[in-house]
C-alpha cells in the first residue's frame, strides 16, 4: 500500500468530501473531520509499529516520475525524523477538530476542509523528498491556514492573516531560487538535472555559491521558525488565529521550519552550513532571550505564548547548530514536546476563552477553584513548558544544552537564562489566572469529556516524552548520524572523502 | 499548390468562410434567431480545430506560413479561447440584445488575425496578422456605445494600435534595409554585422510591446479593460495577447548571434519596470477588471524574464506560460462576465463581496483562477512560474529572478485580497440571478485546465 501518498491525500480527500457533502450540517461535519484525523493517527500508530529501517535510515519510500522532462519526481520517504515529526502532525490534527468543537461557530464544513487541507500539506512538507514536491507542500499549507486566520480568526484577523501570509511566501519564494540555483549546479556537474534530494546532497558547492543557496533555504526557513528579525508575524498570526489555527500554527507550522534546517540547509550544504553555524546558534540564542523577554510583558494570554514559542523555537535553532548528536536529538525532542506542549495550553486558553469571554490576564484570576480540572491541567502543561524535568520540554531543552555546552560554555548558559525566564512569565501566568480573588459573578463549567479527551491525550504524550523518551531518541539514532557525519567531514577536511 | 498546403490552410479558409457566412445571414431577408447565429460561429470554430489537428508537421506555405507544434497548439488555443468568448457573450447580460452577426463575425475575424500571426514565417504576414487582429477590436471595444466609456477606449485602443503598427512597420522597413530578407528563418542565418538591425528588432519589439502591454507602453490596458464588455476584455487580455507574444517568442528565438546582446539590456529591462509596475500600480487598485490589467502587465514581465533567458528552457518556459496564461486570465473573465449586473459590469471589489458563498461555483473558480494567477502550486501558474524562472537561473540572471521572486510575493496580496472579499461576510445584494450554463461550462474547464496542467506539464513540455 502507499501508505505516504495516503497520509497526505487522506485528509485532503476527506476534507474536500465534506465540504461537498455537508450541506450545512454542522454535526456531520465535525464527526467526519474527527474520523478522518483519527484514522490518520491509527494509520501513522501502526506506520510507527510496523517500522523496520531499511538502508539510510528510511522506513517507508515512494517514488514516481512526475515530470520527467525536467527532473522532477514525486517522491516520498519516511526516516526517524519524518516519523516522529508525522506522529506529532497525527495527534494534534484530532486535537484541533475536538477544540473547535464548539468554538467554531459558523460554516463548520469549510472549516473542516480547510483545517484537513492544512494537515495534508503538513504531511506532505515532512514526507516530500524532492525539492519541487517539497515546495509544493510547502506552499499549500500556507493557503488554508491564510483562510483559517483571515475567515474565523479574532478582530484584527485580516491584518494578522496578510502579514502571515507575505513573510511566509516571500521567504518560501527565496527558497525556490536556491533551489532552482542548486538544481542547475548539480545538473552542470553531473549532466543529471534532478530534483531528487539524495542526488543533490552529492553537489560540489564552492564557498560562495554553496553559501548563498544555503541562505536561500534558510531564509525561507527561518522566517517559519520563526527567528529574530523576521518574527514579527507569529505574535499576531497566533493571537488572532481561532484556536485550532493557533494550535497548527504553534504545534506544526513552526515544527516545519526547524525540520527544514535539519532535512536540508545541514546536509544539502555541509560547508555552508558549518561556517554559518556560531551565527544560527547566536540568532538562537536572540530568540530564547527575546521572545522571553516579550512574553515577560504580555497581557494576552495568547501573545504570552506566542512570544514563549519563539524562545522555545530560539532553543531548538540553538541545537540543531550546536550540530552534535546531543544537540541534534535534543532540538528533535524539543520540537515535539513544545507542539505538544504548547497545542495545549492553545487549547486550554481556548476554552477558557470559551467560558470567560477574554484572554486578559487583567480580566481572570481565582479560576483554580470553578474550575478544578482546567486547573490542574493548566499546572500539567506550564510546567512542562517551563521544563519541569519527567515532563516532556525538560528532555529536550537538557539534551540541548548539554550539546550545545560542548561547543560552547557561554551560549549554554545564556540559552539557560531563558529558561529561568520562562519559569517567572510561565508561572506568572498561572498565577494570574488560577490562582487569587475571582473576579465577576459568573457561573462556571469545568472542562466535560471531550475537553478532557482533547486534553488527555495530550498529557500522555507530555509524560511519555518526559519519563520515557527512549523510542523517540531511538529512531532519530540513524538519521542524525548521518548529519553528523557530514559536519564532521567538513571541520576535518575530508569533505571529498565523503562524495 | 499541394494538397498539404490546402490542408495547412483549412483553418484560415474557415475562419474567412465563417466570418463571412455570419455577415451573410445577418442580411437574410427573415430573421435569424441569435441562438442560430451563435450555432453558426460556434461550428466554424470548432471546425478551424478540428483542421488544425488534421495539420502535417512540420510544414511551411509558400513561405509564408509555418505549420509546426507551436502553430497547432495556438492554433488549437484560439478557435477554443474564441468559441469561449463567443459562450460567455451570448449568456452576457449587458450585451444580451445587441449581439449580432457583426459581433460575431468580428470574434471570427480576429481569432484569423491571431492564427496567421502565430503561423507567420515571414514578417509581412506578421504584419497583416497584426491588423486583422487589431481592427475587429477596435469595433467590439466600443460595442454599445452609450456606455460610459465606450466610444473613449475605442479611439484610445485605435490610435495606440496604429501608433504600435506603426513602429512595427518602420521595424520591418528597417530590417529589410539591413539584411535584405523579411523571412524569420533567412533572417536567424544573418551574420553580417549591420548596425540598423539592432534598431529594427527593437522598433518591432516595440510595436509588439505596445500589444503585450509592457511597460512603459502600458497606459491603454487599465482605461480599456474597464471600458470593454467583460467577454471583449477576456478576448484581447487573453488570446490576442497570447498571439502577439508567440510571434515574439518566435523572433527572439532566433537569438540573431550578433544583435542578442544589444537587445538583452533591452529585455531586461522592459521585464523588470513591467513586473515592478504592474504589480505596484494593482495594490492600491480597487476595480477589479482595472487590478487583472495591472496584474497582466506583471505577468508579461515574467513572461519577459524567461525570454530574456535566451535559452530553450526560456523558449517551452514562455509558451507554456502564454497558454497559462490565457487559461487563467479566461478563468476569471469569465467569473466576471458571470457576475455582471444587467447593465454593466461590476466596477468596485467592494461590488464582489460575499459572493463567494453565494455562487460556491464561481467562487470557487475564481479562488483557482487567482492563486494560479498568484503562482501557487499545484495550478498552472505555479508550474510556469518555476519554469521561467528555472530558466533564468541558468542563464545566470540570478539579480533579475530575486526581483521577479519578490514581485510575485508582493503579488500576492492583491490576490489574496480578491478572495476575501469573495468570502467575506455581509454581500450586497442587487439583482441575484444564476448564472448561465454556457458562462458555467467555461468556468468549470477553465478551472479544470488551471490544476490539470499544473499537475501534468508534462504533455505541454512535450509539444515544442
Amino acid at each position: 500500500m502507499p501508505w505516504l501518498s495516503i497520509l497526505i491525500f487522506l485528509p485532503l480527500l476527506g476534507g474536500l468530501l465534506i465540504w461537498l457533502t455537508a450541506r450545512g450540517r454542522t454535526a456531520y461535519a465535525r464527526w467526519f473531520a474527527l474520523v478522518v484525523t483519527g484514522t490518520e493517527l491509527l494509520i501513522v500508530l501502526g506506520l510507527w509499529w510496523a517500522a523496520a529501517p531499511a538502508e539510510g535510515g528510511y522506513f517507508y519510500e515512494e517514488r514516481a516520475p512526475w515530470i520527467p522532462t525536467v527532473g522532477i519526481q514525486y517522491l516520498l520517504a519516511m526516516d526517524g525524523i519524518s516519523l516522529l515529526l508525522v506522529l506529532l502532525t497525527a495527534l494534534l490534527a484530532p486535537v484541533a477538530v475536538l477544540a473547535s468543537w464548539n468554538a467554531v461557530r459558523h460554516n463548520w464544513p469549510a472549516f473542516a476542509f480547510l483545517l484537513l487541507a492544512t494537515q495534508a500539506g503538513i504531511m506532505g512538507v515532512f514526507l516530500a523528498l524532492d525539492l519541487v514536491l517539497f515546495y509544493v507542500f510547502w506552499e499549500l499549507m500556507l493557503v488554508p491556514m491564510y483562510f483559517l486566520i483571515g475567515l474565523w480568526g479574532h478582530a484584527r484577523r485580516l491584518y494578522a492573516a496578510y502579514k502571515f501570509f507575505l513573510f511566509t511566501v516571500t521567504g518560501s519564494l527565496l527558497m525556490l531560487v536556491a533551489i532552482l540555483g542548486l538544481y542547475f549546479t548539480h545538473g552542470e556537474q553531473t549532466g543529471v538535472y534532478t530534483f531528487d534530494y539524495f542526488e543533490l546532497m552529492h553537489t560540489h558547492l564552492s564557498g560562495t555559491t554553496g553559501m548563498w543557496l544555503m541562505l536561500g533555504f534558510f531564509v525561507a526557513f527561518a522566517v517559519k521558525i520563526p527567528l529574530f528579525p523576521v518574527h514579527s508575524w507569529l505574535p499576531d498570526a497566533h493571537t488572532e488565529a481561532p484556536t485550532a489555527g493557533s494550535i497548527l500554527l504553534a504545534g506544526l507550522l513552526l515544527k516545519t521550519g526547524a525540520y527544514g534546517l535539519i532535512r536540508f540547509c545541514l546536509p544539502l550544504f555541509p560547508e555552508a552550513s558549518v561556517d554559518f553555524a556560531p551565527f544560527g546558534m547566536a540568532l538562537g540564542v536572540i530568540g530564547i532571550l527575546y521572545g522571553a523577554l516579550l512574553a515577560l510583558v504580555q497581557e494576552d494570554m495568547k501573545r504570552l505564548i506566542a512570544y514563549s514559542s519563539i524562545s522555545h523555537l530560539g532553543f531548538v535553532v540553538l541545537g540543531i547548530y550546536g550540530w552534535n548528536q546531543e544537540g541534534l536529538s535534543g532540538a528533535v525532542i524539543l520540537m515535539l514536546a513544545h507542539g505538544v506542549t504548547t497545542g495545549a495550553m492553545f487549547a486550554l486558553v481556548g476554552m477558557l476563552e470559551e467560558r470567560s469571554g477574554t484572554r486578559l490576564l487583567n480580566n481572570l484570576g481565582g479560576l483554580l477553584s470553578p474550575l478544578p480540572r482546567l486547573g490542574a491541567l493548566l499546572l500539567l502543561f506550564t510546567l512542562s513548558a517551563m521544563g519541569m524535568p519527567g515532563l516532556a520540554n525538560f528532555a529536550g531543552e537538557f539534551l540541548v544544552l548539554a550539546g550545545v555546552f560542548q561547543v560552547s560554555a557561554g551560549l549554554a548558559v545564556a540559552g539557560a537564562l531563558g529558561i529561568i525566564a520562562g519559569v517567572i512569565y510561565l508561572l506568572w501566568m498561572y498565577q494570574r489566572t488560577m490562582l487569587g480573588e475571582l473576579q465577576g459573578e459568573r457561573k462556571w463549567v469545568d472542562l466535560d469529556a471531550r475537553e478532557m479527551l482533547t486534553l488527555g491525550m495530550l498529557a500522555v504524550a507530555v509524560l511519555w516524552l518526559g519519563l520515557y523518551p527512549a523510542p523517540f531518541l531511538e529512531s532519530l539514532q540513524i538519521p542524525l548520524t548521518a548529519i553528523i557525519e557530514s559536519s564532521t567531514a567538513v571541520t576535518t577536511g575530508e569533505v571529498d572523502a565523503l562524495h | 499548390m499541394h494538397s498539404t498546403d490546402l490542408i495547412s490552410l483549412a483553418p484560415f479558409i474557415l475562419l474567412s468562410l465563417g466570418g463571412l457566412t455570419l455577415l451573410m445571414l445577418g442580411s437574410w431577408p427573415q430573421r435569424i434567431s441569435t441562438r442560430t447565429l451563435t450555432a453558426v460561429a460556434l461550428t466554424f470554430l470548432l471546425l478551424c480545430a478540428t483542421a488544425a489537428l488534421f495539420w502535417e508537421l512540420p510544414h511551411e506555405v509558400g513561405g509564408m506560413l509555418v505549420i509546426d507544434a507551436i502553430s497547432r497548439l495556438f492554433t488549437l488555443v484560439f478557435a477554443l479561447g474564441a468559441a469561449a468568448i463567443v459562450l460567455l457573450s451570448y449568456d452576457y447580460a449587458p450585451t444580451r440584445h445587441e449581439l449580432r452577426e457583426e459581433y460575431l463575425s468580428l470574434i471570427l475575424f480576429a481569432t484569423l488575425g491571431m492564427t496567421l500571426l502565430v503561423t507567420s514565417r515571414h514578417l509581412v504576414t506578421a504584419f497583416i496578422g497584426l491588423e486583422i487582429l487589431a481592427v475587429p477590436l477596435y469595433a467590439l471595444i466600443a460595442w454599445r456605445p452609450t456606455r460610459d466609456g465606450a466610444i473613449e477606449g475605442g479611439v484610445k485602443y485605435a490610435v495606440l494600435a496604429g501608433l504600435a503598427a506603426a513602429f512595427f512597420l518602420y521595424g520591418i522597413a528597417l530590417t529589410y534595409a539591413s539584411t535584405g530578407t523579411l523571412d524569420l528563418v533567412a533572417l536567424g542565418t544573418v551574420t553580417s554585422g549591420e548596425r540598423l538591425l539592432p534598431i529594427a528588432v527593437t522598433l518591432i519589439l516595440v510595436g509588439t510591446g505596445f500589444k503585450l502591454a509592457l511597460v512603459p507602453f502600458h497606459m491603454w490596458v487599465p482605461d480599456i479593460y474597464q471600458a470593454a464588455p467583460a467577454p471583449i476584455t477576456a478576448l484581447f487580455a487573453t488570446v490576442a495577447k497570447a498571439a502577439a507574444l508567440v510571434f515574439l517568442v518566435r523572433l527572439l528565438a532566433l537569438q540573431l548571434p550578433q544583435i542578442w546582446e544589444a537587445l538583452l539590456p533591452l529585455l531586461w529591462g522592459l521585464a523588470l519596470i513591467s513586473m515592478v509596475v504592474g504589480n505596484l500600480l494593482a495594490l492600491r487598485q480597487q476595480n477589479l477588471k482595472r487590478l487583472l490589467a495591472y496584474s497582466s502587465i506583471a505577468h508579461l514581465g515574467y513572461i519577459l524574464v524567461a525570454l530574456a533567458a535566451g535559452n530553450s528552457l526560456g523558449r517551452d518556459a514562455a509558451i507554456y506560460y502564454a497558454l497559462a496564461y490565457v487559461v487563467m486570465n479566461l478563468g476569471a473573465f469569465a467569473v466576471v462576465a458571470a457576475l455582471a449586473y444587467p447593465d454593466r459590469d461590476r466596477g468596485n471589489l467592494e461590488e464582489y463581496r460575499g459572493l463567494g458563498r453565494r455562487y460556491p461555483l464561481l467562487g470557487f473558480a475564481m479562488g483557482v483562477c487567482l492563486l494560479a494567477l498568484a503562482g501557487l502550486p499545484p495550478t498552472a501558474g505555479f508550474m510556469a512560474k518555476l519554469l521561467a524562472f528555472g530558466a533564468a537561473v541558468e542563464a545566470g540572471h540570478i539579480v533579475l529572478v530575486v526581483i521577479a521572486v519578490i514581485s510575485t510575493a508582493l503579488a500576492f496580496f492583491y490576490y489574496l485580497r480578491i478572495m476575501m472579499v469573495l468570502y467575506a461576510e455581509g454581500e450586497t445584494i442587487r439583482d441575484v440571478t444564476p448564472p448561465a450554463q454556457g458562462t458555467v461550462a467555461v468556468v468549470i474547464i477553465a478551472s479544470v485546465l488551471v490544476i490539470g496542467l499544473g499537475i501534468f506539464p508534462e504533455w505541454l513540455l512535450k509539444v515544442p
